[in-house]
């Protein structure tokens, strides 16, 4: 069976989630601790989004400012991060030791 | 937070054209977009938030406007999130590899566009063809049309620009057949066909239509030189230089030239030939009207042994002259030394700048003999003649010497015209071949992801597509014009340019002159043989080492 391939700006963002899983995040806030611009990060969202990976709300922050759309990941966008960030560190302790010169 | 500054504006103006057109199924996202644009600290970073954004949907725009939307997958699998990445990327570099594409195929709708890139396929006929006689499609199509409606001129116009010299010949009599005035043709015909047989006839019904002229006996002794050349070279003999070592008909031939009252070259009816023909039969490629050789390069309507001869004969009546003026025969010399002058005026610049120091000789006697006359005026008139004639030697010798800028010019537009063109025909060929291993991996492996380096490639070699189709048309418009004008209004003033042009676009890349032109194709030639025979050892070696090794007998 073959492992799919995320890309390092998927799983960028996926990371960031589970960092605090279950809080709403803000698109601009995602965007400065991933490095992200605007014009990948929200694709991402949107794909995410897309296959209930991602859930989304508008909520008013202040009086006459426009609502701001929020993000979380459900359960299943959950799931996938945290499988996606352990094949990850699998994936960089198995290299680990080659790029070390191999075990001693 | 009201966007106030200019970044802003821009950057919310950016933000509301997006939106407009952002498919309706994601246009909560760019409104996401935009609200979230307000909480941007900066002015700077809320401009480059909003482009960045913008870009992102107006992509999706246009990926969403070329390929419609193929309705909801089913539910998620890990996988095809990444396959949607894929898609969407790969959709996106088809879109704009597509784009470009278009882009460069309607470069074909301007007929100037069409021309420039039959023009930048020229540097190959002459590789191609192994004699530069071959194919002259597009003159064979107007000969048959100009056969078939008895057209005097159309026939004339193909025999000037034949290669071959029996057709050329037989369409030239056909044509002075039908229309005794063309019977100038015979002259330009016989100059570019020195070896015609014909030619001796032709002389003579040229002398008869128009008596007056020298060109008859230019040509006629050529055709002199050309046999005492070929016999000299048969018999490894030196050519006749000397007078006394040439023939008398020559001798009368030349006599008969210097005596004469005018020298029409028939350019001025051989432009007006040209320019109706074109005219008439919807010609707009210079290349069918091969301007190259008729009106430019190297062509002044003289045969190619006019000046040499001239010169040669010049220096024979300054020698009669001075004896004569020895023998105390002072009116037989001033005819030897007039007849000089008078034919040096009728030849002009540059044709005349190898007789001038004769001609200069001549002048110089002429106001010597005014002199000792005690015609002061006239003695000083010729006197003046003669150092004006030496200036313009000197001023001549100058301009052969220093770089033509006009042909400089010419030959730089000429290399970027072929280099476009061959540019063009590489991404082409590049692109196809991306295309190709793209498909090829989509289908193979189920469209998870084009090799990135094949989409590069191909975007790339797209782009160059463009970009060298937009440069074949920027550098052969001005050229195209030219070619218009000549036709239409009869604007001579650039057919030089035009015509260095077209000659320099026959030379083929990397070689600067045309006597390099078959060292040239032996080279490629010999080339591809080589890089075949090395292939062939190649898949021969490669044969017999995969081979299974069958074990010697028992």
């Amino acid at each position: 069976m073959k492992t799919p391939r995320r890309s390092p700006q998927t799983l960028r963002v996926l990371e960031q989630f589970i960092e605090r899983p279950g809080a709403w995040r803000y698109g601009y806030d995602l965007s400065r601790e991933t490095g992200l611009k605007s014009g990948t990060l929200y694709p991402l969202l949107m794909r995410l989004a897309k296959h209930s990976l991602l859930e989304t709300k508008w909520v008013v922050t202040e009086d006459g400012v426009p609502l701001r759309h929020m993000y979380r990941l459900t359960a299943q966008g959950l799931a996938l991060a945290r499988t996606s960030a352990k094949e990850v560190r699998t994936r960089l302790n198995a290299r680990r030791p080659a790029l070390s010169g191999g075990a001693a | 937070m009201t966007p106030g500054t200019r970044p802003r504006r821009i950057a919310d103006g950016l933000m509301r054209f997006a939106m407009r057109i952002t498919p309706a199924d994601q246009i909560d996202w760019a409104r996401a977009m935009r609200s979230e644009m307000n909480h941007v600290e900066g002015d700077w970073a809320a401009l480059r938030w909003a482009i960045s954004g913008a870009s992102a949907l107006a992509r999706r725009a246009v990926v969403r406007a070329i390929f419609p939307r193929d309705g909801g997958r089913g539910e998620f699998a890990g996988k095809d999130l990444i396959v949607k990445e894929g898609s969407l990327m790969r959709k996106t570099t088809l879109a704009a590899a597509g784009a470009c594409i278009v882009a460069s195929l309607l470069f074909f709708l301007a007929p100037a566009f069409r021309q420039a890139f039959q023009v930048s396929l020229t540097q190959w006929r002459d590789i191609i063809h192994v004699t530069s006689r071959a194919g002259q499609p597009d003159l064979a199509s107007l000969a048959r049309r100009a056969e078939q409606q008895r057209d005097p001129e159309g026939l004339a116009f193909v025999a000037i620009h034949e290669f071959d010299p029996v057709d050329s010949a037989r369409r030239a009599e056909e044509a002075v057949h039908l229309d005794p005035d063309l019977t100038w043709v015979y002259a330009v015909v016989a100059i570019r066909q020195s070896e015609f047989s014909e030619s001796d006839e032709w002389i003579a019904q040229l002398e008869k239509w128009d008596p007056q002229n020298a060109l008859p006996y230019l040509i006629a002794a050529e055709r002199i030189d050309g046999h005492e050349v070929a016999y000299a070279g048969a018999v490894h003999k030196s050519v006749p230089f000397r007078m006394d070592q040439r023939s008398a008909v020559w001798q009368d031939d030349l006599a008969a030239a210097f005596q004469s009252a005018k020298l029409d070259r028939y350019l001025d009816r051989l432009t007006e030939l040209e320019r109706r023909v074109l005219s008439r039969y919807g010609i707009d490629d210079p290349y069918v009207a091969d301007l190259s050789d008729s009106m430019g390069y190297g062509w002044r309507g003289l045969p190619s042994y006019a000046a040499g001869d001239s010169w040669s004969y010049a220096q024979s009546l300054v020698k009669s002259g001075e004896a004569l003026e020895a023998q105390g025969d002072k009116k037989g010399a001033l005819e030897k030394y007039g007849a000089v002058t008078r034919f040096a005026n009728m030849l002009g610049w540059p044709d005349g700048f190898f007789m001038s120091s004769t001609t200069q000789v001549a002048y110089a006697r002429l106001a010597a003999i005014s002199l000792e006359d005690g015609n002061t005026v006239e003695a000083g008139f010729y006197s003046d003649l003669a150092a004006r004639t030496g200036e313009a030697r000197r001023a001549q010798f100058a301009a052969f010497r220093q770089p033509v800028i006009g042909g400089a010019v010419s030959r730089w537009n000429a290399s970027v015209v072929k280099t476009s063109g061959l540019m063009m025909l590489v991404f082409s060929a590049l692109a196809l071949i991306c295309v190709l291993s793209v498909s090829a991996k989509s289908l193979l492996i189920g469209a998870i992801r084009a090799s990135r380096a094949a989409s590069t490639i191909l975007v790339g070699s797209v782009v160059g597509m463009l970009l060298s189709c937009a440069m074949l048309y920027v550098s052969y418009r001005p050229y195209a014009e030219m070619f218009r004008s000549y036709v239409r209004d009869g604007d001579v003033s650039r057919i030089q340019d035009l015509s260095d042009f077209l000659a320099y676009t026959r030379l083929p890349i990397g070689v600067h002159d045309f006597g390099h032109v078959s060292y040239f194709v032996f080279d490629f030639w010999f080339g591809i043989t080589t890089l075949c025979a090395i292939g062939l050892m190649f898949a021969l070696y490669w044969y017999f080492a995969s081979r299974p090794q069958t074990s010697p007998a028992i």
